[in-house]
């Protein structure tokens, strides 16, 4: 084979019948000539399997999807029914905070989270800003100031 | 602070309070760091599917993952990008002006077929073409393969974003066999000729695109085997490169305008048809033949003194093979407007 034909096109045809001698010289231009041309197939190659997408696979991770389809729901968390004894408080988070509403019990409770205290009122929804989460356990204060801790509700329980 | 919700997606608060930190006199916040975190998590998921030819150094583990994702939101965080839908923004400030939700973020990031991470992972893959012995070998059989179809296939448009396909040009209808049944025949034929191959596959198989053409091939003619180890530049010739470096462009700087034009095109894999309508003055043979002639001895007789080809006390083991590589990295480097046509001609 020509050593010129991995050289662009024509090259070959117009060198091949030259007279130029054997050289290190014209071997450099021809290997530089050869190494230009397959960076370049290099480059095109690995474009064309780019924009085919060998490889590609989009799907997200499962744990994300099921994450987003539970979030496809009502746009804001579902409300969690905390409850001891008689006492239940609904808890549910929406865009300005943790909304409480004392669903049953007796009255004058008050939830504790962290430094913030909030009152309730049987039937009265009560708004705790600043909390984007429902907690693992709601504790409360009841009339005496004793305090209690209410587990979420068994939804089916009910 | 980030939306941690459970049922919340939490990226688009993320980026957007990596932004508004991001900016002199903003605040360093922690959301960059879980920011962060999440590419790390999905370039790791993104990249489950891709072989080691892909990964920087052609080899897939950890290191290569968490470098391809931290690349990754430094292009997002850094490189303004032309295309839709950047336009000229970085892709987190187009996230956020675009008040793009988390599954869109997450698609132009990682998991749509061009995303950010993908088109990283591209440039690596390109670069593995080049210089790793066996994907040297692919990348010059898709040479081979594009010259083929270029001389006797007609390119079939698939459309924006995509790659030609090639085609036999033929009249009246054929019957069409499956590639693998092709695949096999010509497995069985023990075919070494990759002209056959490309031919063969195009007249029973039918258009493809030209890589697909490559991967077929490859598969008939068998991937050669890593059994010549690259063999690392000794200190030795090492030591030489500063002076191979200071010859190849003082030499370059010497040559006369016309032979530049020359070298250049041969260098940038230009066709002889395309150097003479640029330069009319080569439509002469013996003027192209003197001017090759020349070139080559000027350039090798200044890189020869440099790197002391003639001595007898070369580095043994170094052969005129090993001289030639490191002359065109070096070349390559020093001079990349006249070697890589991306970087535009001589001109």
């Amino acid at each position: 084979m020509s050593r010129f034909k991995t050289l662009g096109p024509g090259w070959a045809a117009l060198l091949d019948d030259s007279e130029l001698e054997d050289s290190m010289g014209v071997d450099l231009l021809v290997a530089l000539g050869h190494e230009a041309r397959l960076r370049d197939a290099a480059r095109a190659l690995a474009l064309e399997e780019h924009q085919l997408g060998v490889h590609v696979d989009e799907s997200e991770p499962m744990g994300e999807v099921l994450r987003l389809a539970a979030d496809d729901g009502a746009g804001e968390g579902r409300a969690v029914v905390f409850a001891l004894g008689r006492l239940r408080i609904s808890a549910q988070v929406d865009a300005d905070g943790l909304v409480l509403s004392q669903l049953d019990g007796g009255a004058g409770v008050t939830v504790v989270l962290g430094d913030t205290w909030v009152p309730l009122q049987l039937g009265v929804a009560a708004r705790a800003a600043g909390v984007t989460q429902v907690p693992d356990r709601l504790t409360v204060l009841d009339r005496k100031g004793r305090r209690r801790t209410l587990a979420p509700e068994d939804p089916t329980s009910r | 602070m980030a939306d941690r919700r459970v049922g919340t997606d939490a990226l688009p608060e993320l980026v957007r309070a990596f932004v508004d930190s991001d900016r002199p006199g903003g605040t360093t916040a922690p959301s960059g760091a879980e920011l962060l975190d999440t590419f790390e998590r999905h370039v790791r998921h993104m990249t489950r599917t891709y072989p080691d030819a892909w990964f920087t150094h052609a080899r897939k583990d950890d290191e290569a993952v968490l470098d391809l994702s931290h690349r990754a939101f430094t292009s997002c965080a850094r490189l303004e990008k032309g295309r839709f839908p950047f336009q000229g923004r970085t892709p987190f400030r187009c996230y956020v002006e675009e008040r793009f939700d988390g599954r869109t973020v997450r698609y132009h990031s990682f998991y749509a077929k061009l995303s950010i991470a993908r088109e990283i992972m591209r440039e690596d893959y390109a670069r593995n073409l080049a210089r790793d012995p066996v994907l040297r070998w692919r990348a010059d059989l898709y040479r081979q393969v594009r010259d083929i179809v270029t001389e006797h296939a007609e390119a079939v448009s698939q459309g924006r974003g995509l790659p030609d396909r090639w085609q036999l040009p033929v009249s009246g209808l054929r019957a069409m066999r499956p590639l693998g049944a092709v695949e096999a025949k010509l497995q069985r034929a023990r075919e070494r000729n990759v002209e056959t191959i490309v031919l063969t596959a195009l007249k029973e198989a039918g258009p493809m695109t030209a890589s697909r053409l490559t991967h077929l091939a490859e598969a008939v003619l068998g991937t050669p085997g890593d059994d010549e180890p690259v063999a690392p530049i000794q200190p030795a010739i090492a030591g030489t490169q500063v002076g191979i470096r200071r010859a190849v462009l003082a030499a370059w700087n010497e040559l006369a305008t016309d032979d530049q034009e020359v070298l250049g095109a041969i260098a940038r894999g230009e066709s002889y048809d395309s150097l003479v309508a640029r330069c009319p003055q080569f439509k002469h043979k013996v003027a192209v033949t003197r001017a090759v002639a020349r070139c080559g001895k000027h350039f090798m007789a200044r890189i020869a003194g440099e790197a002391g080809l003639d001595d007898p006390a070369l580095p043994k083991g170094i052969r005129p093979k090993d001289l030639i590589e490191l002359v065109l990295e070096v070349l390559v480097e020093v001079l990349p407007h006249a070697v890589d046509p991306t970087e535009g001609g001589t001109q």
